[in-house]
């Protein structure tokens, strides 16, 4: 017994001692025992400078090699690749700083427009409650926030050690999955939807291009976050019974989708603008037979 | 001094030549690298302690760079390769800083 | 006594320690307020971070573009608001100025949301599906594919198509906002009748998908197409305007 705890003792402290070598960066001991053996005088043997002028020149060489395959090594591809992705989040930047000054313009002229209409308020009243359905305002009030989520991308380690992602990523999430969650949303009874914080519109289209999810020509990636304004009870009904729901909850136990949908009290969406009629203008003449479609 | 230019004359050359590195050769460039690295770091710090030994820093350098190679060379063939490189990286990046430590304590006195 | 003597020098080494004492505190005040922002900015970058490096060079190449054609429209729009706020803002009569205004803008957002009939140049599609295999989605794609291609007002039978605007199955027939409607369906849709044509029938596109499941759909071009459904914008009850 005594003989046991004593082997014990003696062999932790040697590896207790690597670690602690390790860490605690005690001199080369190289340097260490030439310093003893050469005491207190200074070498000054021949060949001392240029074997340090050797040293240092195959360091500097080899460093400089390294750094030259490295840069090299990465292919014209991918600088084009990697100059057109800056091009297109510069681009995406301008887009959105565009946008946020039409929305203050057009919240400024709704001040000033409302301001002088004050003795019009009827008119006032109906251009608001259609600017909000048409998405030209931002809107707060209870609802219910979807998330659809893509299962986590493989990445791949290529040879010289760099990690990249695997071009085709596992898209599993597609413009038809966020396209049915929104219409089943709308048919629960939402009465705003904003997907990624992109305000839906009565032209807001939501496609696919190559593998990204446009949303009114915006690309936004996983996880995609769908935010319906209304009752949030009801929604919470209608969405949890519907069979979109049923389906991603399928898909997220079979292909492992990040899924789930919460109540809120608060939501906030914000403004998309209005696109400007090109094409469509009132009929003014009056219609021989006038049908009414259906309405929620 | 002399060490510090040959440097700079090391690095200006390997930039101005850029050798193509061969393929064989490539997963040891990340070793080579780092036992350079703590060759110009473990003699700085002994110049800074006044030890400094020009044949100890040929010699670490140089054994440090081909017992590394040996011992990734050796993992690849059996198969721990990768695993071995970056052991061997991080062991000398440790001691990189190590070094980096005491050489900012003798500067700036911190 | 030593202790006055030694009071005034003590006092003033007293002060100048509690002095570096302050101000080595307000530098790791300042240091940690940087490392918590450092933390959560990378934090918030990595969750943000965007898939565009994934994408091919064509595809790149199509979100520039779509990026360009969005900033070419916001500039217009930011221009006609400014034209519109400055005649507003230099009018005489403010109040007739803006009520103008108030009546046209409201006159285009009941085209787009469908409170008013419309008419213009666009397309009349027509979907047939004799083996009855066409979903809601189906339907609904082709719906999407107008919107993105410029459609401006959009009628699904008889029922006006709007932001709101739900395909659902209940029971076998497709429903449009709760109303069934069955097959052949028609589509009516103002905008650029070429740009709606060709966004239907892209190679692997709504065409193609209906042409696989037994039906046909067809486009027709035409100058002028009148859209007579209109529908009825429900007062919000849940949504309220947040000022900004």
């Amino acid at each position: 017994m005594v003989e046991g705890t004593s082997t014990h003792e003696v062999r932790e402290p040697a590896v207790a001692k690597l670690l602690v070598d390790l860490v605690m960066d005690p001199r080369d001991p190289g340097y260490e025992a030439a310093a003893l053996r050469r005491g207190d005088a200074p070498s000054n043997r021949w060949w001392d400078a240029p074997a340090v002028a050797l040293g240092c020149l195959v360091v500097g060489f080899t460093l400089a090699v390294a750094y030259a395959h490295t840069n090299r090594s990465a292919p014209e591809a991918a600088k084009v690749h990697a100059a057109l992705v800056n091009r297109v989040r510069s681009a995406e930047k301008d887009g959105t700083s565009l946008a946020k000054s039409a929305q203050s313009l057009s919240n400024k002229l709704n001040a000033v427009r409302n301001a002088a209409l004050s003795d019009s308020s009827v008119l006032a009243r109906s251009l608001g409650t259609a600017q909000l359905e048409a998405g030209a305002v931002a809107v707060k009030g209870p609802g219910l926030t979807v998330t659809l989520k893509d299962p986590a991308a493989a990445t791949s380690v290529a040879p010289n050690g760099s990690r990249a992602n695997s071009i085709n990523a596992d898209h599993v999430i597609t413009d038809r999955d966020v396209r049915s969650v929104v219409n089943e949303l709308w048919a629960d009874g939402a009465e705003a939807i904003a997907v990624n914080g992109i305000r839906l519109t009565p032209t807001s289209a939501i496609r696919f291009a190559g593998d990204a999810v446009l949303v009114d020509f915006q690309p936004i990636s996983s996880p995609y976050t769908i935010d319906a304004l209304g009752n949030a009870d009801n929604l919470a009904t209608g969405f949890a019974e519907s069979d979109v729901a049923s389906r991603y909850a399928t898909l997220q136990s079979a292909k492992n989708i990040g899924f789930s949908f919460d109540e809120h009290s608060k939501l906030s969406l914000p403004a998309s603008p209005t696109v400007a009629l090109r094409y469509a203008h009132v009929r003014t003449e009056p219609p021989s037979n006038h049908s009414s479609g259906a309405h929620k | 001094m002399i060490a510090a230019f040959a440097l700079i004359a090391g690095v200006v050359t390997g930039l101005i030549f850029r050798p193509t590195v061969p393929n064989w050769l490539e997963p040891y460039l990340p070793i080579a690298v780092v036992a350079a690295l703590d060759a110009v770091f473990g003699g700085l710090r002994a110049r800074l302690d006044g030890v400094f030994d020009a044949k100890v820093f040929v010699i670490s350098f140089v054994s440090n760079v081909l017992v590394a190679a040996l011992i990734v060379y050796l993992g690849d063939k059996l198969g721990v390769g990768s695993q071995l490189s970056t052991a061997v990286v991080v062991v000398l990046g440790i001691r990189i800083f190590g070094n980096a430590a005491a050489i900012r304590r003798h500067v700036f006195r911190a | 006594m030593s202790d006055t003597e030694q009071h005034p020098a003590e006092h003033h080494k007293h002060r100048h320690r509690r002095s570096v004492r302050i101000s080595a505190g307000a530098v790791i005040a300042i240091l940690t307020a940087v490392l918590g922002f450092a933390i959560v900015t990378q934090v918030r970058a990595n969750s943000r971070s965007d898939n565009l490096s994934n994408l091919r060079e064509d595809d790149l190449i199509g979100i520039l573009d779509n990026q360009d054609a969005r900033a070419d429209r916001l500039r217009q729009q930011i221009a006609e608001l400014q034209t519109t706020l400055r005649r507003l803002q230099d009018s005489g009569d403010r109040n007739a100025a803006a009520r103008q205004q108030a009546e046209q803008e409201a006159q285009a957002l009941a085209v787009l949301l469908g409170t008013a009939p419309a008419v213009g140049p666009g397309v009349i599609v027509t979907i047939t599906d004799p083996q009855l295999k066409l979903g809601a989605e189906d339907l609904l794609d082709v719906v999407e594919e107008l919107r993105g291609a410029g459609a401006e007002a959009i009628q699904f039978g008889a029922v006006r198509v709007s932001t709101t605007t739900a395909f659902t199955q209940p029971s076998g027939a497709i429903a449009v906002d709760g109303a069934e409607q069955s097959a052949p369906y028609r589509v009516i849709a103002i905008g650029d009748p070429k740009t709606l044509d060709t966004a239907l029938n892209i190679p692997g596109g709504v065409a193609s998908v209906v042409r696989s499941d037994g039906g046909q759909l067809t486009v027709a071009e035409r100058t002028t197409v009148t859209i007579s459904a209109t529908r009825t914008i429900p007062t919000p009850k849940y949504a309220t305007p947040s000022s900004h």
